[in-house]
C-alpha cells in the first residue's frame, strides 16, 4: 500500500466516535456500553480514531515510527469491531486493512519480541499428536492420497491429544469420511502472521496449502481454530470451501441427534475471528440450542461482541494486558447470571480462563458436543 | 513556564498515566477533519503541549488552578469525538487539552426524570441507557451517535449537527451544570443547585445553565451536567413546507413562532445540506432538517403529544404556512426524509460522512471543501449566497473538466440560529452560511483551492466573521451587543484569558 493509499483510507475516519460505543436498542448498564478493549482501557489515541490518526500522521509524514506509536499499535487486539461497525453505515473506514498495513510497515526492531518471531508459529511442533485422529478412522492424507473433506488443525491443537480425541470421536460419530494431513501437516497458519506483519511468509504458506489441497482434490476444509479459518478464507486462492468446526457441529447436530446436556444456563463468547471475520454468529448458537442449553447472551454479543482480549497478538506480547481485557469481559459474563461460558476459540478459552471468577467455568464448544455424543474420555486408545 | 515543567506539574495532579505528551497524542489532539485540505482545511493543525485526562471534578479544579497560576492555556474536548471547529488550540504547540475519557459516569434519577452525565460520556451511551425506561431527551443538535454528550467545550456548540439517532440531546435538554471557573471555584446551576432540585433549567439554582454554551470553554470547564428527560409521547408527526424564496420561508417561520404551535420549527435555505435527523420519538425542540434539498427553501417542524393535539396543530400549521405561500411536501418525500429516523446506528442514510470528506469508494466522493462565515444581516447572507455561487460558476467555466466531473455538487446552507448572550461567537450566532462543495477526485484540489480563495475574499468584502478555530481575525461586528456582553463576562471570569484562547475569544 502506498502512503497516498494509506492516507486516503485513513481519512475515512472523521472521529465520529460511534465505534466507541455499542449500538443497540438498550444498554441496561452503562458499564457495558463501550467497545474496543484498548480504547476503553487507555482512551484517546488508543481508540480506533487514534489508530486511524496514527495512520494518517504516518502517511502524511507528520509522525515517525517510535516506541510510543508501537505501544499503541500493539495494545489493539484487532478484534475488528470498529471496522465492522463502520461498514454497517454509509461510511467505511477500512480499519482492519489499515491496521494490518501498519503492522507490516512498522520497523522490525519496534515489534514486540513475540511478534518478531511470528513465523515460529508455522513450525510443526515436535511430537505432534495428530495420529491420535487415526484411532477414530480419520485418514492420513499422505502424498498421492485424496479426500473430499479434510480437517485443518492449528499448532495449539497438534499437541493436545485430549482435544484431538474429542474431535476424532465427533468425526467418527458423524460417519463422514474425513482426512487430515497427519504425518506431514499443512503449514498451521493463523493470525499471528497477520499480527506480525509477515506477509511473505503468509503468502508462501498459502501457496503451499493451496497446492497441496489441489493435489489431494480437497473440496471442503473443516478448520478448528477461528484465527486459522479467517486467514485461510481471506488468503486462499483455491476454490476450496473453508468452514469452522463449529459450523460442522451445527450441521451434524441437525442430522444426528445427540443427548441433551444438563447444565445451568450458559453464556457464549463470540470469537472475533469466527464472528466478525468469518461472519459466523449463528452456528455456535445453533449448537448450544441443539445441546438443550439455555443461552443467556451478554449485551455485547454477535456483531457487537467484545473481544476477550487475546487477539492482535496481545496474549503473546502482553499477557497482563490481555488478562485485564478479559476481566472486563468476565464482568459482563457474570452479569448475565450464567456460571458457564462457552467459546469456540482456543485463545478465548485460554485468556478468559485466566481471568474468570472462581465459581465460573469456561468450556470449549467441542468438549460439550463430544459429551453430548457420549464421549467419556477413554475412547481412542492411549 | 516550560513545557516539561507543565507536564511535570500536571502529572503531580492527575498521575503520570493520565498526562500524554507523546507525538501521537499531540497529533491526535491537534488535528481534526477540518485541518486536512480536502476535508475542509478551515484552519491549520495546532498541536497542544500535552493532553490531560482528569478523573474527577477535583482533578479539573486542581488543573485549572495550576494553569491559571502559571498562565497555561487550557482547551477542552469532552469525550474527544466529532472534533470540528474549535477543538484544537489557537496556536501551534500551545496549551493543554482536557480530555474527559475518564469521566464517563452516567446516572439516571427516575424521580426527577433527570440524567446526570460527566463530560466524557457520549450521547449514544446516555441514549441507550435511558431508552429502556421509555423516556428520552428532547433533541436539539443531535450530533452523531458518538458525540460526547456535553463536552465542556464543544458540547452543545452543535459542531456536528450531522447525523443523529433515535434520541437526541442538546442545549434545550440541559437543566443544570457543574462548572469549574477559571478561578478554580466550582459553581452549580439550575437543577444541580441541590440534589432534590427539580429538573428546571432556570431554577431553583442560578439560571446560568446556558452561560458556557458556545463559549467553547472560554468561561470555564463543565464537569457534570443534568439533562431533563421526557416520557415518550403518544404521537409524533412532522411537517415540511417549501417556499419559492428564502425570504418567504423566513416570514412563514416567524408566523409559526408567533403561533406557538409545533416544536423546533426551522428554516433552511436553498441547497441546504442536512442537519438530518432529530428524534421523532422524543421530539420537543428539534425538527427534521432536510437532506438533499438542493433547490428549495423549506420550513420543517415537528409535533408531539396526544393524537388529537398533533393532528390539530399540524393542520393549523399547514393552513398558516399555505397562507404564506408554502407548499406542503408530499408524503412520499417526507417518508424519505423520515428515513433518517430509523437510523439508530447513525450514519446509514445520512450524507454527513461525505461532508467530512470521506474518500469513499462507494460514493466516489473526492472530499469536500467548506467555506463560510457568520453574518448578522439577511442581506449579507443573501449577497454571499448569490455572489459565492457566481464565483463558483466562474471557476467552473474556466475549468470545464471540473464542471463536468461526476459530482459537481455545491450546497449552500444557511441557518438563522439563536443568539445567546454567552455564545462567544459560535457559527450559529446570527446567520451562518457555508458553501460545501463535493468533489469527486483529488485532482480538482487546485480548482477547489481557487474557489476557497475567492470565497474568503468575498467574506472579507461583505464583512462576515470567519468560522473556525483561532478566529483572531474575526470582525466582531455581528451581534455587537451580545458580543460586548460576552466579552464583559469573559473579562470578569477569566481576566488572564487562559481559558481556550483563540477559540471563541481572541488569543
Amino acid at each position: 500500500m502506498t502512503r497516498e493509499e494509506l492516507l486516503d483510507k485513513a481519512l475515512h475516519c472523521n472521529r465520529c466516535g460511534t465505534c466507541r460505543g455499542v449500538t443497540q436498542d438498550v444498554i441496561p448498564d452503562v458499564a457495558f456500553a463501550l467497545q474496543c478493549p484498548c480504547g476503553s482501557t487507555f482512551f484517546g489515541e488508543y481508540e480506533p480514531s487514534g489508530l486511524m490518526y496514527m495512520a494518517r500522521g504516518l502517511a502524511m509524514g507528520n509522525l515517525k515510527w517510535n516506541e510510543d506509536l508501537a505501544k499503541v499499535l500493539y495494545a489493539c487486539t484487532m478484534c475488528g469491531y470498529c471496522d465492522d461497525f463502520c461498514q454497517r453505515g454509509y461510511r467505511h473506514t477500512p480499519a482492519i486493512e489499515i491496521l494490518e498495513e501498519l503492522r507490516r510497515d512498522i520497523p522490525q526492531k519496534l515489534k514486540p519480541k513475540a511478534l518478531q518471531k511470528a513465523t515460529d508459529s508455522l513450525n510443526i511442533p515436535k511430537g505432534q499428536k495428530l495420529t491420535v485422529l487415526a484411532d477414530f478412522g480419520i485418514i492420513d492424507i499422505a502424498p498421492g492420497k485424496k479426500a473430499d473433506t479434510i480437517f485443518f488443525p492449528d499448532n495449539t491443537l497438534m499437541l493436545n491429544a485430549g482435544k484431538l480425541r474429542e474431535i476424532g470421536y465427533i468425526f467418527q460419530k458423524s460417519g463422514k469420511k474425513i482426512g487430515c494431513f497427519m504425518s506431514d501437516p499443512l503449514p498451521p497458519v493463523n493470525a499471528s502472521l497477520v499480527f506480525g506483519g509477515c506477509d511473505d511468509a503468509l503468502a508462501a504458506c498459502m501457496a503451499e496449502i493451496d497446492d497441496r489441497l489441489e493435489d489431494a482434490a480437497v473440496k471442503k476444509v473443516i478448520v478448528y481454530n477461528p484465527e486459522s479459518l479467517s486467514v485461510l478464507k481471506r488468503n486462499s486462492k483455491s476454490d476450496v470451501e473453508f468452514i469452522s468446526i463449529t459450523s460442522f457441529y451445527a450441521g451434524l447436530l441437525k442430522s444426528k441427534k445427540a443427548k441433551k446436556l444438563k447444565m445451568p444456563a450458559v453464556t457464549y463468547q463470540d470469537p472475533c475471528h469466527l464472528g466478525r471475520y468469518a461472519k459466523d454468529y449463528a452456528a455456535p448458537r445453533e449448537v448450544i440450542k441443539a445441546l438443550g442449553l439455555e443461552l443467556k447472551d451478554m449485551w455485547r454479543s454477535g456483531n457487537n461482541s467484545l473481544c476477550c482480549g487475546a487477539g492482535g497478538g496481545v496474549l503473546a506480547t502482553n499477557p497482563a494486558l490481555a488478562k485485564s481485557y478479559a476481566e472486563k469481559r468476565m464482568h459482563e459474563a457474570s452479569a448475565t447470571g450464567a456460571k458457564v461460558m462457552i467459546t469456540a476459540c482456543p485463545y478465548c478459552l485460554a485468556n478468559l480462563s485466566g481471568a474468570k471468577p472462581r465459581d465460573f467455568k469456561i468450556v470449549d464448544i467441542t468438549t460439550l458436543v463430544a459429551q453430548a455424543y457420549g464421549f467419556s474420555g477413554k475412547e481412542g486408545g492411549k | 513556564m516550560k513545557a516539561q515543567e507543565v507536564i511535570k506539574g500536571l502529572k503531580r495532579i492527575v498521575g503520570a498515566d493520565w498526562v500524554r505528551s507523546d507525538e501521537l497524542s499531540r497529533f491526535h489532539n491537534g488535528a481534526d477533519v477540518l485541518t486536512h485540505f480536502g476535508q475542509g482545511a478551515l484552519y491549520p493543525e495546532n498541536h497542544p503541549v500535552a493532553v490531560v485526562m482528569p478523573g474527577s471534578t477535583k482533578d479539573v479544579q486542581a488543573v485549572v488552578k495550576f494553569a491559571g497560576k502559571n498562565n497555561v492555556p487550557l482547551y477542552c474536548v469532552g469525550g474527544g469525538t466529532v472534533l470540528l471547529v474549535g477543538s484544537i488550540p489557537g496556536k501551534p504547540d500551545l496549551g493543554v487539552i482536557f480530555d474527559f475519557h475518564r469521566m464517563q459516569k452516567v446516572t439516571l434519577d427516575n424521580e426527577r426524570l433527570v440524567v446526570r452525565a460527566q463530560p466524557g460520556a457520549s450521547g449514544l451511551q446516555v441514549s441507550q441507557f435511558v431508552r429502556e425506561q421509555n423516556i428520552g431527551f428532547r433533541p436539539y443538535f443531535g450530533g452523531s451517535p458518538g458525540t460526547s454528550t456535553f463536552v465542556a467545550y464543544q458540547v452543545f456548540t452543535g459542531q456536528n449537527k450531522m447525523a443523529g439517532y433515535l434520541d437526541g440531546m442538546g442545549i434545550n435538554c440541559a437543566s443544570g451544570m457543574e462548572m469549574v471557573l477559571p478561578s478554580g471555584e466550582i459553581i452549580r446551576t439550575g437543577s444541580m443547585m441541590n440534589p432534590k432540585a427539580p429538573g428546571w433549567p432556570h431554577g431553583p439554582g442560578p439560571a446560568l445553565t446556558y452561560l458556557p454554551f458556545f463559549s467553547n470553554a472560554g468561561y470555564g470547564v463543565v464537569t457534570e451536567m443534568e439533562f431533563r428527560c421526557f416520557s415518550t409521547p403518544q404521537e409524533c408527526a412532522s411537517l415540511w413546507v417549501t417556499f419559492k424564496t428564502l425570504r418567504e420561508a423566513c416570514e412563514a417561520m416567524n408566523g409559526i413562532i408567533k403561533s406557538e404551535y409545533a416544536c423546533g420549527a426551522t428554516v433552511m435555505g436553498p441547497g441546504c445540506w442536512t442537519h438530518a435527523l432529530y428524534s421523532g420519538q422524543h421530539w420537543q425542540e428539534g425538527a427534521h432538517f432536510v437532506k438533499g434539498t438542493q433547490d428549495i427553501n423549506v420550513v420543517g417542524m415537528s409535533f408531539r403529544g396526544t393524537k388529537r393535539k398533533v393532528d390539530y396543530e399540524r393542520n393549523a400549521c399547514i393552513e398558516l404556512l399555505q397562507n404564506y405561500g408554502g407548499t406542503v411536501m408530499p408524503a412520499w418525500m417526507v417518508a424519505i426524509l423520515d428515513g433518517h429516523e430509523a437510523n439508530a446506528a447513525g450514519w446509514q442514510q445520512c450524507n454527513s460522512p461525505k461532508i467530512c470528506g470521506t474518500f469513499n469508494g462507494k460514493s466516489d466522493s473526492g472530499g469536500i471543501f467548506v467555506s463560510g462565515g457568520v453574518f448578522d444581516q439577511m442581506k449579507q447572507l443573501e449577497d454571499y449566497m448569490r455572489l459565492g455561487m457566481q464565483e463558483y460558476q466562474d471557476v467552473c467555466r474556466k475549468n470545464p473538466e471540473f464542471l463536468n466531473h461526476p459530482h459537481p455538487i455545491i450546497r449552500l446552507y444557511a441557518s438563522c440560529g439563536q443568539t445567546y448572550v454567552s455564545m462567544g461567537g459560535h457559527a450559529n450566532a446570527a446567520g451562518e452560511v457555508i458553501f460545501v462543495l463535493d468533489f469527486a477526485n483529488r485532482k480538482f484540489l487546485p480548482m477547489v483551492g481557487e474557489i476557497k480563495g475567492r470565497f474568503d475574499k468575498l467574506m472579507k468584502e461583505l464583512g462576515s466573521a470567519p468560522l473556525g478555530t483561532g478566529r483572531d481575525g474575526r470582525t466582531w461586528n455581528e451581534c455587537k451587543d451580545h458580543f460586548a456582553v460576552a466579552k464583559i463576562i469573559k473579562k470578569a471570569v477569566d481576566p488572564k484569558g487562559f481559558m481556550a484562547p483563540g477559540v471563541s475569544f481572541p488569543l
